[in-house]
């Protein structure tokens, strides 16, 4: 049964927003009190009664859900594409106990219907964007500019710019073009007393006092509603050649990496490892030697240097020990087609998982301690007798530990979290971290914790809290993520 | 919001039941383009129509008169009148002029006429060809249309029927991929024309017509379920005329929105609208070859300035 | 014939548990595009047939499942291989069939049991 808060929510919410913004039908509800890393968990029937959904078309209805919501007490879920890896943007969480709880009654905001790309200046080399904004069809428009942004997580064909902001994405760019922090300029948004802010510059340079423009990197709703934001550009790379290299094993193509990386920074180095590259041959049906696969973009500065790219390329895989090797210099593969064979890691161990469900972690670590962190996660798969699977960044040293889990099963989610754990207790170890470019959410309350205990940084903790409760006094903006309740 | 669901449903359902079509036409609409060709009644080897494309003007009618009850709420059926079937016949059929009868009715010969060329010999069931009920499975009336599937698998056996020449896509993929999963096919081949026509390519005297520019749009069930795609680019080629392929081409590409048109006709035209200007910004004359896609695009494309041609019209006039 | 397999239920059911909710599919859907409602893309309607399966059916049931075009340009992206048209087939047998009868959720029912009847 809903509340009468809810329902008196719903009303002021059709008056104030108009019926095409707000639903209460439990299916369209349904659509979105889940994200890719809750969709499995089932509510109660009776339950969908207890969210409203809100699609605001501009700040106005943004700052009108906020104003209803404080009024009668209700959590805020902001939400983009509902992409989050971290249970961060549905109504289903996790205690500190780990346990699966789901919040009581909310007010889910989602931001895809303010789409538009307000401002595109190329002379300025930005872009101003609402949050609802997808980053393909961002780049798509930017074609003709000749200018693109470089953030390209491998959900770019989904990924909302504000979920992108939020989670601190990464992608496949990382090692050259860094994380959505350096590619942020300004933003507006909503705080939790229904105030609009706007932060931030159209510049690179700006010193505007506190950087309160970043503080909304990786900040997954709990500060403020994003309403826009001012992207910085990049031209596009215009000529880019593309090896995949495959090796006996995983230190052959870190040194190959390494040592083409000495001579020539590349726009991608993305590694996958064997088993991986087994099952992508099997599932889409390619020949693929059964080995450790390397794949390096590298651009170009003038077209007369193909030939010598080409050469430090096949010189430092052969010095390696390389047992293939493709490319899109000697014209013989296509371009595009190479990329999908990486692009298929995801698709194929879904295809070919045993159990139920995928976790992808998402620690990361220093280049120079890569081989280190892979002796280690070998060492856990002994000890807990459970596949894990490497592939991902290379570049910039977060490789995502991939394990299959049945979530339904307390016990074998219980063998998942603790690989989970000892995986980030090495990433620490090694002066890395939990979390690269998922986020936190809720799924990684704990591995938060455990990383600033490991710094001896607790109390960190209550800095973040007061910023917290200085947006948002009243605590509804995506209570229960990022950060961990006192 | 679109039409009230089981209004649409029990509409062409009943249409079904009294004419044995989605839209209620005569069994003359649908046989018409077949007289003074000649062609024997059943046989080995058939054309089979499905009374698609000589439905193009009246599905084109038909939706848009449902466009004007969408969004007005529930009761189509009271809102058009009890005898909705005989709206569709004789109202609408009335004003569908005889010129657009002839053209879809021109297609289909068309097609004879490049099968003929290519030496393939083949009859037609003329009142006795039953409709596909390719919309009955795509609405989910799974038992209706498993006992009308039947039926038309018994109607091919009746006449002695062992190879189908199907001219559209929805009739090839619901013949092809859907039936052999409700009813026993037995032996029963089913091909389609552009590639009957690919198999005896050199048998047909194609020439270049005028240099005029064309742009493409395969139809999806085709190029992506069938993955029919060259064949019908390599029968162009000989025609030398200048064929621009769309961002959006081959497996990628778009819908033309008709099959929402029983049911969300606004939102259909929108497709339709937004992939006639997608083409048209490639060229005003465009290649279709599906009746489905060509009455929407026709919708969709109304204030645009284009011209829809199938792919078999374009190929007769390279046949001389 | 094989009557198993064609059962919606089953069909729903098995397409169903391979969806992740990544979301990659949704960029091709044409109806997503023009809507920009989750429920008229493939995601959605994926989703959409998974509450159906546990009884959680409304219009907006009807309203998805029913504008999908059945084009299938959402088939390739989809790393789990989900047969999203075939679900979405399913899902409307499911709606129109007396199928769990118990649960109430035939919006259109009534209307299709008079049809069988004129039918048989």
């Amino acid at each position: 049964m809903a509340s009468d808060a809810i329902d008196n929510a719903y009303n002021d919410l059709l008056k104030a927003i108009g019926e095409n913004g707000v639903s209460n039908d439990p299916v369209e509800i349904g659509l979105h009190i889940v994200d890719a890393s809750s969709y499995y968990f089932d509510l109660d029937t009776h339950e969908y009664r207890n969210y409203i959904l809100v699609k605001p078309s501009n700040e106005r209805d943004v700052v009108e859900t906020v104003k209803t919501a404080l009024k009668y007490r209700i959590p805020i879920i902001p939400q983009g594409s509902s992409t989050s890896l971290a249970m961060g943007s549905g109504v289903i969480y996790l205690d500190e106990l780990l346990q699966y709880r789901t919040l009581r009654s909310a007010i889910i905001v989602n931001l895809s219907k303010m789409n538009k790309i307000v401002d595109i200046r190329p002379i300025d080399r930005i872009a101003e964007v609402e949050p609802g904004v997808r980053i393909d069809d961002l780049n798509t428009k930017l074609k003709s500019y000749s200018l693109f942004f470089p953030i390209d997580p491998a959900s770019a064909r989904v990924a909302s710019v504000g979920g992108a902001i939020s989670t601190g994405a990464g992608g496949l760019r990382g090692a050259r073009f860094g994380t959505m922090r350096d590619w942020v300029l300004a933003i507006r948004f909503v705080d939790g007393l229904g105030r609009v802010h706007s932060v931030g510059c159209y510049t690179i340079k700006c010193r505007q006092g506190l950087d309160l423009a970043r503080l909304f990197v990786g900040s997954e709703g709990v500060l403020g509603i994003i309403t826009r934001a001012v992207l910085k550009l990049w031209p596009t790379p215009r000529h880019v050649y593309r090896f995949l290299m495959f090796f006996h094993d995983f230190l052959d193509a870190y040194r190959t990496f390494i040592d083409i990386r000495s001579r020539r920074q590349p726009l991608v180095a993305e590694y996958v490892e064997d088993r991986i590259v087994k099952m992508i041959s099997e599932s889409l049906g390619l020949k693929l030697p059964y080995a450790h696969m390397l794949l390096i973009d590298i651009e170009l500065n003038l077209l007369d240097e193909k030939a010598h790219i080409y050469k430090t390329v096949y010189e430092e895989a052969k010095k390696h020990g390389v047992i293939e090797i493709r490319s899109s210099l000697d014209g013989e593969e296509d371009f595009e087609k190479l990329y999908m064979i990486r692009r298929s890691m995801f698709p194929s161990i879904l295809r070919m998982k045993r159990k139920p469900h995928l976790i992808a972690e998402d620690t990361v670590v220093p280049v120079s301690k890569i081989p280190e962190f892979v002796e280690h996660v070998k060492a856990i798969e002994k000890e807990y007798g459970e596949d894990v699977l490497l592939g991902g960044h290379l570049g910039d040293g977060n490789l995502h530990p991939h394990v299959e889990c049945d979530l339904n099963d307390p016990e074998d989610r219980r063998k998942a979290m603790d690989i989970a754990a000892k995986i980030a207790v090495s990433a620490l170890k090694l002066m890395g971290s939990v979390s690269a470019e998922h986020g936190i959410g809720s799924l990684k309350l704990d591995l938060l914790i455990k990383e600033l205990k490991f710094k001896n940084s607790i109390h960190s903790l209550d800095l973040m809290r007061g910023i917290k409760k200085v947006f948002d006094p009243y605590n509804i903006l995506n209570p229960g993520r990022v950060i961990p309740v006192d | 919001m679109p039409l009230e669901l089981k209004d649409v449903v029990s509409l062409i359902a009943r249409n079904m039941e009294s004419k044995g079509n989605p839209l209620g036409v005569d069994v003359d609409t649908c046989v018409s383009w077949a007289s003074g060709l000649d062609l024997d009644k059943g046989g080995e080897t058939i054309l089979y129509t499905s009374c698609m494309y000589q439905m193009v003007p009246y599905i084109v009618r038909f939706t848009e008169l449902l466009e004007k009850f969408e969004g007005a709420g529930g009761g189509l059926l009271l809102k058009i009148g009890k005898a909705v079937s005989s709206v569709v016949d004789a109202d609408h059929i009335a004003r569908v002029p005889k010129d657009e009868r002839d053209r879809f009715n021109g297609v289909l010969r068309g097609i004879a006429k490049l099968l003929k060329l290519a030496g393939v010999d083949f009859g037609y069931l003329y009142e006795d060809e039953p409709y596909s009920g390719s919309l009955l499975y795509e609405l989910g009336l799974e038992g209706l249309f498993s006992r009308h599937a039947r039926r038309v698998v018994d109607t091919f056996r009746r006449f002695g029927v062992r190879r189908i020449i199907v001219v559209d896509p929805h009739t090839y993929y619901v013949l092809g991929k859907i039936y052999p999963r409700y009813v026993d096919m037995g032996d029963l081949e089913v091909i389609h024309y552009i590639d009957m026509l690919h198999r005896y390519i050199d048998r047909i005297p194609l020439k270049g017509i005028q240099g005029e520019r064309y742009t493409i749009h395969d139809p999806c069930l085709l190029a992506r379920f069938m993955k029919i795609i060259d064949p019908q680019r390599e029968l162009l080629d000989r025609l030398n005329i200048d064929l621009v392929e769309p961002q959006r081409s081959r497996i990628k590409t778009r819908c033309c929105g008709g099959p929402l048109e029983s049911v969300s006709p606004k939102l259909s035209k929108t497709l339709g609208r937004v992939r006639a200007s997608e083409l048209a910004s490639y060229s005003r004359k465009i290649i279709a070859m599906c009746p489905i896609c060509i009455s929407n695009l026709v919708r969709g494309g109304r204030d645009l300035d284009i011209e829809i041609y199938d792919l078999s019209e374009i190929l007769v006039r390279g046949a001389g | 014939m094989t009557e198993n397999r064609n059962d919606p239920y089953r069909v729903a059911e098995t397409e169903y548990s391979k969806c992740v909710f990544c979301g990659f599919c949704e960029n091709t859907c044409p109806t997503l595009y023009s809507t920009g409602e989750r429920g008229y893309g493939p995601r959605g309607r994926v989703r959409v047939v998974g509450l159906l399966l546990k009884g959680i059916v409304t219009p907006k049931t009807v309203e998805y499942l029913y504008t999908c075009l059945l084009c299938y340009a959402c088939l390739k992206p989809c790393p789990a291989g989900v047969d999203i048209p075939k679900l979405v087939v399913a899902g409307r047998q499911l709606l129109t069939s007396k199928y769990k009868e118990q649960n109430s959720y035939i919006i259109l029912k009534a209307e299709m049991m008079r049809l069988e009847r004129a039918d048989a």
